[in-house]
């Protein structure tokens, strides 16, 4: 038995936890015991958190991150990670006119860099020319490279990968910012509409 | 048109029902197709092709369009056989409300009519009310049932039609059919007062009619009955058709507006480069560092004291062990409380042992020593959860214990 007092924060795998979440990785189920121990002791982990400065997320779909709070600096690299992402889905959607729901497409396959749409279009080598590099198989793959290692994605076997749940946070970030684009872009009209 | 004759009507309907729903499922067709799916029916004993070619046009169940050259169903014979095969109808909001307009007319004629005494023109009212209710009533069950039709089919047809066509179908349905029909029915809404009012009419001219004319009175009686069906009927109708598509709209409008929102936000990427979207700020993984592990050296130095923590460490209870516990023994009678223990076998020995400690003074050190010696030495069975006991101001866990019948071969 034991004093609760001084245990509740001692808690299991908090070292590896801790190192994950801290450099930008997303915990999923596919973390095994990671996961497990977030899961079952998901308050102390947040509290523990707290006190030490970083907000633990808890997404309902299954998985678990650290979002910077105000003030604290945030990876600019992620961004280009929400554009590959996005152009992903543009092309899944309009490429196999919804066959199945968004989520599963996203979610039940796996590519291969050569079969990515990036470079297909020169719609999408456009966007991706804005990333600051241009676009190419090797930057693809840096790409990809980021989303593992953020845990939005995982290699399957050498050359192919799979998106794991966090990614569908691309989703939700997805649906506010163009939310946002279109209260800012009706606020601009009633602007110029006023005389 | 021969359909005057209903008997043959439904005599050849009966005897061509499977060409009849051929030509249904057709839609609009030209004289080859018709002529095909004629032979493809047509048994040794029927007539000639030819004779049920004119038979179909004579009888009514064929009329030409407009341009002369393609032949179709005429709607209310379409409709009756939809209505029979249970495929219905969908009958617009705008519809709906032009038959609520009427009522509300009927209902200010039903008022004058009774202030002059108007019994026929009342009669003939009645009669009028009592149908438009009764299309109010069929045309929402119908949308009730055409949903729930379009909704089995969505569900049951997944492959046949890419996904991004049956959620524009829903989304159609749910915007065009269902949400209007809530404004109906919404009893701030114009028809709710509509029919509250014609409800209070038909009760005043029933009342009215009771003893002069009863089988006038009868008739509004017929007419305000029919209106209470279908209120209810509608509500109910509704109700069951937003279950049905609720789910599936929610996650057609959510799918197209996942698509929409990643498409608009490329354009912008496209149009104005990717740094006024601020997206990372919204993904908002910290930057990484490779020291930086906290933020500040506080609370470095905190996790590492928790680091340092064993928290599985055995509790120390500084001198007091096995064999040595008179300092135990100083404050309680460990003998005699071992032994009332022995006698009462209470269901949680903790929870007993806290109480008895307690009463006789002592501390918590007395308590844990008591306890290790009972767990150690007593043969005890263990509950599966974890109970939290407070003795002072202290908190302790422990599986809480009962005492088994027999004492541990070293005691």
């Amino acid at each position: 038995m034991t004093s609760t007092e001084t245990s509740r924060f001692a808690l299991p795998y908090l070292a590896e936890i801790f190192a994950e979440l801290a450099r930008g990785r997303h915990l999923c189920n596919e973390d095994g015991n990671l996961y497990q121990e977030l899961q079952e002791h998901e308050a102390d982990f947040e509290q523990l958190f707290q006190q030490l400065g970083y907000r633990l997320m808890t997404d309902e779909r299954g998985f678990y991150y650290f979002h910077a709070l105000e003030g604290q600096n945030v990876s600019p690299q992620t961004r280009r990670l929400a554009v590959f992402f996005l152009v992903l889905v543009e092309a899944l959607w309009s490429e196999a006119g919804g066959a199945e729901p968004l989520e599963d497409m996203i979610l039940d396959r796996s590519w291969s860099i050569g079969e990515l749409p990036h470079l297909g279009r020169q719609r999408y080598v456009e966007i991706m020319g804005q990333l600051e590099k241009e676009p190419d198989e090797e930057m693809l793959r840096e790409e990809v490279k980021r989303l593992v290692r953020f845990g939005f994605a995982a290699w399957s076997s050498d050359e192919r990968f799979r998106f794991r749940v966090p990614a569908l946070r691309f989703l939700d970030i997805a649906r506010e910012v163009a939310a946002g684009l279109e209260a800012e872009e009706g606020e601009a009209g009633e602007e110029a509409e006023t005389p | 048109m021969a359909s005057a004759n209903p008997q043959r009507f439904l005599r050849f309907a009966a005897d061509n029902y499977p060409l009849l729903k051929d030509i249904l499922d057709a839609g609009s067709l030209g004289w080859a197709q018709l002529t095909a799916l004629i032979e493809r029916r047509r048994r040794a004993t029927d007539p000639e092709l030819e004779t049920i070619r004119e038979n179909l046009l004579a009888l009514g169940f064929l009329e030409r369009q407009p341009d002369g050259d393609m032949l179709e169903m005429p709607q209310p014979v379409e409709r009756f056989f939809r209505y029979i095969h249970r495929e219905h109808h969908l009958t617009s909001a705008g519809q709906i409300q032009n038959y609520v307009d009427e009522i509300a007319r009927i209902d200010r004629e039903l008022i004058e009519s009774l202030e002059v005494d108007a019994h026929q023109r009342l009669s003939m009212l009645a009669e009028e009310l009592v149908e438009r209710i009764e299309l109010i009533r069929h045309d929402i069950g119908g949308n009730k049932e055409a949903i729930t039709d379009a909704v089995i089919h969505f569900q049951a047809n997944r492959e046949e039609a890419p996904l991004r066509d049956l959620y524009t179908r829903v989304i159609w349905l749910w915007e065009r059919y269902l949400a209007p029909v809530q404004d109906l029915i919404d009893t701030e809404q114009v028809m709710e007062q509509q029919l509250n009012s014609l409800d209070g009419s038909l009760v005043q001219a029933e009342r009215g009619l009771t003893v002069e004319r009863p089988d006038l009175a009868a008739m509004l009686r017929d007419a305000r009955l029919r209106l209470y069906r279908m209120r209810r009927q509608v509500v109910n109708d509704f109700r069951e058709a937003m279950l049905e598509l609720q789910p599936l709209y929610r996650r057609a409008l959510r799918e197209s507006r996942t698509a929409r929102a990643a498409s608009r936000i490329l354009d912008h990427v496209r149009r104005e480069g990717v740094s006024g979207l601020n997206l990372e700020r919204h993904i908002g993984v910290l930057v990484m560092r490779h020291e930086g592990l906290f933020s500040d050296l506080a609370a470095k130095a905190y996790l590492y004291n928790i680091a340092d923590y064993h928290p599985d460490a055995d509790v120390e209870l500084d001198d007091a062990v096995d064999g040595d516990d008179s300092a135990a023994v100083a404050r309680v009678d460990l003998p005699a409380m071992l032994e009332q223990l022995q006698q009462e076998r209470p269901a949680d020995t903790m929870a007993w042992l806290s109480g008895q400690v307690a009463e006789q003074g002592g501390g918590v050190r007395d308590l844990l020593m008591a306890y290790g010696r009972i767990v150690r030495r007593m043969e005890t069975t263990a509950h599966a959860e974890q109970t939290e006991y407070r003795f002072g101001g202290y908190f302790l866990s422990a599986r809480p214990r009962t005492l088994t019948d027999k004492r541990k071969a070293d005691d």
